[in-house]
């Protein structure tokens, strides 16, 4: 426990946080602003209505939140092997599994905190606009799963984010790789799904699909089970591959 | 049983690249000693080191912290400062310290502001450490190495780049803490003189082999000022030096005669020597500080 107590005070004073939080909040500012010069239309709405529910759905599967966290993870776990200070916990005695489950928990729940400014902003401003629901179209439990069920999804992209920086260890290699991840790897799979033929659709398996998947007040039949075992496989299997790796790397 | 050794190690190798960076070292560190590891650039001192640390993992061979092979648990015993000082640029002296402080698990915050004055950092206040110059970053380096009260101190190159008055700080506070904490401390430095003012033991390493172990006291033997005696019948000269002249000397492996005292009176000597039949091959004053003993080392080795 010490050492998250610590990755959380780090965090607490660590200003590309705050930065990051302040985008996340900007971009619902810029949406608000957007659909009150009408560039943006909400037809599904019905009778051109706007809501809280119907905006939180409609950008949440928006790609910006997993750039922010790539850029976020990538300056929070590279900057100890950029300033050496991880050499400080490797003397210390702290086991290296545990170092990289605390940075993987204090990850986590920064992003989870950018994610919950960025939805509970759009839920305020939603409100603000046009009512949290007033169409009636959202149920409580499915909108309380897609917002779960995402977040556990964005969870899932930040262990990726992680495991690609406690290996590649400087800042900018990081953030380059993982914006690729991010950009380039959902095309890849595709491409690749292609090439192999038959019934694989190895995009399937990847995060950005489900948080597709997941961004709607009614899923699809089976889409939050999926949604949640992909981002429980992800995080797990980014844990423990990236503590091996970590545990058997030489640090400088 | 009391506990005698800090590290230990047995054969330890590491090898980058089929390259043995560290090859076999043999090295036994006693509680209470600074040791001072000497080496040149490359000779394998902080890779050695890193492998105490836990940062690079032995190719092969084992290493003993406090007597135990459970070095995770015995490293909370240590505390370290490899190379560069390793420090949250953004954070100031107390934030970074503070950071530790949570990480160890130390209750209370006055632990803070206490080792910051006792490194002479106590008034530094809100600047943060990517404004602090060299001296005072390796200062708060030793505040962060001290953080938990550790036994045993690792410190590479701990003086590298300081001014002579960041030297002389870092000297007194290194003996301070040997003295007043009873530390054991393990220091490399390429600045001989410097090391030989506070260190009680050394290990010489080259090539990644440990080719010297010595203390101050065979240090001090090895390099004060002598002469130097070469006879056909050393036995005889022995006699003859304890006798007549009643010097303090030893006689060497090679039957060379190192002599202590008597230093001006080398032509005395000699003309005793003679008249008392003894061919006197040698007869040079001899004597080396530690630089010129390492230079003398190395210069053999290659």
């Amino acid at each position: 426990m010490s050492i998250i107590k610590s990755e959380l005070y780090k965090l607490k004073i660590f200003r590309p946080f705050y930065i990051c939080l302040s985008i996340c909040a900007a971009i619902v500012a810029l949406f608000g602003l957007s659909i009150q010069g009408g560039d943006v239309e909400y037809a599904e709405g019905g009778e051109g209505g706007i809501s809280a529910v119907l905006l939180i759905e409609q950008t949440l599967d928006l790609p910006f939140l997993p750039f922010i966290f790539a850029v976020f993870v990538s300056l929070f776990v590279c900057g100890e092997f950029h300033n050496g200070t991880i050499k400080n916990y490797v003397s210390k005695g702290f086991k290296r599994v545990g170092i990289y489950v605390s940075k993987l928990a204090v990850c986590g729940v920064a992003v989870l905190m950018m994610y919950g400014v960025y939805v509970a902003l759009l839920g305020i401003m939603g409100t603000v606009l046009g009512g949290f629901d007033p169409q009636g179209v959202a149920a409580f439990s499915n909108t309380t799963a897609m917002i779960l069920g995402e977040g556990l999804l964005m969870l899932a992209y930040a262990a990726v984010f992680i495991l690609v920086s406690m290996c590649l260890r400087g800042v900018g290699a990081s953030i380059a790789v993982n914006l690729c991840i991010e950009s380039f790897l959902p095309i890849i799979l595709r491409a690749s799904s292609f090439i192999i033929g038959g019934d694989i659709m190895l995009e399937n398996y990847w995060i950005s699909t489900h948080i597709t998947a997941l961004a709607a007040l009614t899923p699809e039949s089976g889409a939050v089970l999926r949604g949640i075992l992909v981002g429980l496989c992800y995080v797990a299997g980014g844990t423990l591959v990236g503590s091996i790796l970590f545990k058997r790397q030489d640090i400088k | 049983m009391k506990m005698e050794f800090v590290v230990q190690t047995k054969d330890l190798c590491k090898t980058f690249a089929g390259k043995k960076a560290v090859n076999r070292v043999n090295i036994n560190i006693r509680r209470g000693d600074i040791y001072g590891f000497i080496g040149e650039n490359g000779a394998g001192k902080t890779t050695f080191m890193r492998m105490v640390c836990g940062l690079a993992s032995p190719t092969s061979g084992m290493i003993r912290l406090f007597e135990s092979a459970d070095l995770e648990k015995q490293r909370k015993r240590t505390g370290a400062v490899i190379e560069n000082p390793a420090l949250y640029p953004s954070m100031t002296a107390a934030q970074n310290l503070e950071a530790y402080r949570l990480l160890m698990g130390i209750p209370g915050q006055n632990i803070v502001s206490e080792l910051l004055d006792f490194v002479g950092l106590g008034n530094v206040g809100k600047k943060k450490t990517k404004d602090f110059s060299l001296g005072m970053k390796q200062r708060l380096m030793i505040a962060i190495a001290l953080i938990g009260n550790p036994e045993f101190l690792i410190l590479d190159e701990p003086m590298n780049g300081l001014d002579p008055m960041g030297i002389k700080e870092t000297r007194d506070l290194l003996l301070k803490l040997n003295k007043e904490k009873k530390l054991t401390i393990v220091v490399s430095s390429h600045i001989l003189d410097e090391l030989s003012r506070m260190a009680t033991c050394y290990g010489v390493i080259h090539n990644g082999n440990l080719i010297a172990e010595f203390s101050t006291r065979e240090l001090e033997n090895r390099c004060r000022r002598n002469i130097k005696i070469v006879v056909d019948n050393p036995d005889k000269a022995e006699h003859i030096l304890k006798t007549t002249v009643c010097a303090n000397f030893d006689v060497m492996a090679d039957g060379a005669i190192v002599l202590y005292d008597h230093l001006d009176e080398a032509a005395g000597i000699n003309q005793t020597l003679v008249s008392n039949g003894l061919t006197v091959s040698v007869l040079a004053p001899g004597g080396q500080d530690l630089e010129g003993y390492f230079m003398d080392l190395m210069g053999r080795k290659n």
